[in-house]
């Protein structure tokens, strides 16, 4: 296990609800925990355990329910939003859409804003395909989990 | 003054917010900066500092100008646990109570000239000396949210922009005692960390808290510029997800996510050309 690996598994315990997770692999032991009132993951070194361990796996995180669940319709992915705010869809008034109806978009893509408190949160795409509705205005509120885009994954 | 990173570090007094920093003599954007390249860095707080801005920017890709050495300018990296901290909201308000508590301390200001604009402009006088402007990215495996900060410092009068919503100021032609940028950076990321640990731990009454130490006055007349209304009301706070209350003549409550306060005056004159 190098630092890398190790530095992956702290950013996984930092975004999951994990507390602890201890890992053995070929007479190196990692322990990752995190206090509980806060998510910050303290990093603590256990020494290399006598004989070499079985390598142990994790019990796997819980995921985050992700914002694009599939709607009913085969292939359609929604997109929704994260958080109460306005909508934007171009990073300033005078600027081109991120996205139109009809472009193809790759995961990691911006496809919009979404502004609450002065916080401006890019809203990335997750999947491939292409952007068959728009359904909010420029500037206009949103609630929590409204749908933003529709996403059909097979084109 | 030159910006010396050895001395910055020498002052800081935090666990992890600026323990990871970048300083950069001129770059387009601190925010931009690390919001894309946030996986170099392996602690909450990483910080970014910057002694020119090329593409500085503020809410809807507003110019923010800035004179090499005058101004204090950074970004931090946070990476927040959405489903157990405070609601996102908090953060552009814990940077800003971060700003006016430090401002208050290391610069000797009285609380009553220090001003907080909802939801995180801070201004000195009614003058605006510090901004702020956070950014995050959504996506599925992928969370952060960058906290960009500019505190004008040493600039005299026509070093500062004059085409802005406010009128700008620095801490210098506030008349306050100004601390090198150095340990000013450092007080302001001991403060944040401070707050981002109650953010953390929803300790969300708190906040507010100390919020309101430096808001306008509750029941304060206003005006807010929100899409493409203005609403006119009376201050009545922050609500739980760091939103404006905004209390209508009719008595109601308009709870208020995104949006720019004006004054009253400036609101009637907007209504009146819209």
């Amino acid at each position: 296990m190098d630092i890398r690996e190790i530095q992956r598994l702290v950013k996984m315990v930092e975004r999951s609800e994990i507390t602890e997770i201890e890992i053995e692999e070929k007479g190196f032991k990692v322990r990752i925990s995190k206090q509980s009132n806060h998510s910050e993951p303290a990093i603590i070194y256990g020494a290399p355990p006598m004989p070499p361990a079985i390598p142990q796996l994790p019990s796997a995180p819980i995921p985050e329910p992700s914002l694009a669940e599939p709607a009913p319709k085969a292939g359609i992915l929604d997109v929704k939003s994260p958080m109460v705010g306005t909508f934007y869809r171009s990073p300033s008034p005078d600027a081109e859409s991120y996205v139109r109806v009809g472009d193809h978009v790759e995961p990691g893509r911006v496809l919009c804003i979404v502004e609450a408190m002065k916080l401006m949160n890019e809203i990335e795409a997750e999947v491939s395909g292409t952007i068959t509705e728009i359904l909010t205005e420029n500037t206009q509120p949103v609630e929590f989990g409204q749908i933003l885009f529709r996403i059909d994954t097979s084109r | 003054m030159l910006w010396d990173q050895d001395k910055f570090l020498r002052e800081l007094r935090t666990r992890r917010f600026g323990r990871e920093a970048v300083f950069f003599q001129e770059i387009d954007s601190t925010n931009r900066w690390l919001l894309e390249n946030e996986g170099r860095f392996h602690l909450t707080g990483a910080t970014a500092i910057a002694e020119h801005q090329s593409a500085g920017h503020g809410r809807l890709g507003r110019r923010w100008e800035d004179v090499p050495g005058k101004a204090l300018l950074f970004s931090i990296l946070l990476r927040p646990n959405k489903k157990s901290s405070a609601p996102l909201g908090f953060i552009p308000i814990i940077a800003g109570v971060a700003l006016a508590q430090t401002i208050s301390d290391v610069c000797e200001c009285s609380p009553k000239r220090l001003q907080l604009k909802w939801p995180n402009d801070l201004l000195i006088d009614d003058y605006k000396v510090a901004g702020v402007l956070a950014e995050s990215v959504s996506a599925k495996d992928k969370f952060c949210v960058v906290v960009g900060i500019g505190v004008n410092v040493y600039q005299e009068a026509e070093e500062l922009p004059t085409e802005t919503r406010l009128p700008a100021s620095s801490l210098h032609l506030s008349g306050l005692t100004v601390s090198l940028r150095e340990n000013l950076l450092a007080k302001i990321l001991f403060r944040f960390e401070k707050l981002y640990d109650l953010f953390l731990e929803r300790r969300v009454q708190e906040i507010i808290q100390s919020w309101s130490t430096f808001s306008l006055p509750s029941g304060s007349k206003f005006a807010v510029h929100s899409g493409t209304e203005i609403v006119h009301g009376t201050y009545e706070g922050i609500g739980n997800d760091g939103q404006l209350l905004l209390k209508k003549s009719n008595g109601s409550i308009q709870e208020i996510y995104s949006g720019e306060i004006v004054s009253e005056t400036e609101g009637q004159r907007d209504s009146a050309r819209g």
